[in-house]
């Protein structure tokens, strides 16, 4: 490795490293969130570092956009402390020993730090050692395999064919989220108390069209190279909560049926494709020789849609309740 | 040329990361915010550079979405979080 | 030769970043540090975005490059706006050097 790579590596390392402790040893909650986005933004550079541009891809979108909007405004219906130094009321009751630190015992936290480097640097020049770093694990296996299936891109290929019950499953597990959420009730929002600003309207109408063609582009992109449903799913929600965060009328997305249509859509055609092959007698989840592709054209659709539509749904964290503009105009 | 483009990108990072100073140090919310700012752009200009040098341009779609969700976060702060 | 050209913007791109640390290790008060990394935002990715766009296999690809600009360059001035409105309407003093 050339001076300039440990250059690189080096400061990314450090930086990894001392992002994650201040994020947890901060002082206030608030610079623990910011310095817990940036640490986001680092591991999408790992990843894509490492050599993984879908992995990157995901960490950018849900490190970049979601994680950071949803701490932060958790942390706002908190009502801890304002950069002035007043706590505001919280719309939830906070346990008392939130706002304070309970004090470890001294050299504590330290030790941890040092156990857990050591093993990092352990594990790692094991790894080395074996020679596990240039093993391509069942990578050989799946390019073998990939003219049966027919989709071009290997990561492809694995999530909705190879190992297409995974996907399944976990568009299941976002829906139940979704359901589990919904069943907190009723959500209050507290407005900011200043009036709309219009650059943040104008910003939200600018952007979103964007990230909707970004999220388009992801999704044709990743039937052959990186890209793929998760990632074009993430940038929608983001979307999303972008919309929910710059309109003062919540999306309302319980109430609305072709928002409920939209969080059952990816799950519903996939399962649907699922068990069409078992009334022609074939096993469940088997796709016709030649149609895998087809399907996942299909699916990613359904796939995306639904998963954005679920991360805004998240966002929002339950059935919105926020007075209509016309309620609260003073 | 992948050698060169690593050290500007080492370069940016550096830069980016002696930002964290004021994240510990800013008084106000937004100083540490505006640090987070700048380690985003910082960072899809690094993406850039890497798609570049090390001939991956998948990497130029990595820095459109880091560019395009980086307000959010802000709106985020702004809009929830900021009193 | 445009490879020298690229190269030039992407150098300068660099500099811009270092002049938006500066500024946000050393300016007196929060406007002005939004001030300096709205800057670095703009400038400093556009440049680069710029250099890295005039060394794309086709036009396709350059636009693509360019829209990571062209977005950045509408988020985060709007971005900078926002932040400075609210402090301003929070009556964070202008000028004034603050604590650091």
């Amino acid at each position: 490795m050339s001076w300039a790579a440990w250059w690189f590596d080096g400061v990314l390392v450090g930086s990894l490293i001392v992002l994650a402790w201040g994020s947890v040893m901060a002082r206030d909650p608030f610079t623990g969130i910011v310095r817990y986005v940036i640490f986001g933004l680092l591991a999408a550079l790992t990843w894509a570092r490492l050599w993984a541009p879908d992995l990157a891809l995901a960490e950018a979108a849900i490190g970049a956009g979601l994680t950071g909007a949803l701490l932060l405004s958790t942390l706002g219906r908190m009502g801890l402390s304002r950069s002035s130094g007043h706590a505001g009321e919280a719309l939830v009751p906070v346990p008392p020993r939130l706002t304070g630190r309970k004090p470890l015992p001294l050299g504590f936290p330290e030790l941890v730090l040092t156990l857990a480097l050591a093993a990092g640097v352990a594990i790692g020049a094991a790894v080395m050692h074996l020679g596990a770093a240039r093993s391509p694990g069942l990578g050989t296996a799946v390019v073998a395999l990939l003219p049966q299936s027919g989709i071009e891109s290997e990561v492809a290929a694995v999530l909705l064919d190879f190992r297409a019950y995974d996907t399944l499953l976990e568009m299941a597990v976002l829906l139940t989220a979704v359901l589990a959420i919904w069943c907190l009730g009723v959500i209050r929002f507290r407005r900011s108390p200043w009036r709309v600003d219009p650059v943040l309207a104008s910003l939200a109408r600018a952007l979103v069209p964007f990230l909707l063609l970004i999220a388009a582009w992801l999704l044709q992109a990743g039937l052959h190279g990186p890209g793929g449903a998760f990632q074009a799913g993430a940038i929608l929600g983001a979307a999303g909560v972008l919309w929910t965060l710059a309109d003062r009328r919540a999306l309302r997305l319980g109430e609305r049926r072709s928002a409920r249509v939209g969080l059952v859509l990816g799950l519903g055609t996939f399962a649907i494709g699922a068990f069409l092959p078992t009334l022609v007698g074939r096993p469940l989840l088997t796709w016709a020789p030649g149609s895998a592709p087809a399907w996942a054209w299909g699916i990613e659709l359904a796939i995306a849609v639904s998963v954005g539509l679920s991360l805004t749904a998240l966002f929002m964290g339950g059935l919105a309740e926020v007075p209509h503009i016309d309620e609260e105009e003073p | 040329m992948p050698n060169l483009a690593l050290a500007f990108a080492a370069f940016v990072l550096t830069t980016a990361a002696l930002g964290l100073v004021r994240v510990a140090r800013g008084p106000t919310r937004a100083d540490r915010m505006m640090a987070a700012q700048l380690f985003g752009s910082a960072l899809a200009s690094v993406l850039l550079v890497l798609s570049w040098g090390l001939d991956q341009p998948t990497l130029i779609d990595v820095a459109l979405v880091f560019a395009a969700l980086a307000p959010v976060t802000i709106v985020a702060f702004v809009q929830r979080a900021w009193w | 030769m445009v490879t020298w050209v690229a190269a030039a913007l992407i150098a300068a791109g660099g500099a811009f970043f270092t002049a938006g640390l500066v500024g946000l290790l050393r300016f007196p008060d929060v406007y002005a540090r939004i001030h300096a990394v709205t800057k670095a935002d703009t400038l400093g990715l556009g440049l680069v975005a710029l250099g890295v766009a005039l060394v794309q296999p086709s036009p396709v690809h350059s636009a693509r490059v360019l829209l990571v600009w062209i977005l950045a360059a509408l988020a985060s001035g709007a971005a900078g706006h926002l932040l400075c409105r609210a402090a301003w309407l929070e009556e964070v003093e202008a000028g004034k050097r603050d604590t650091s």
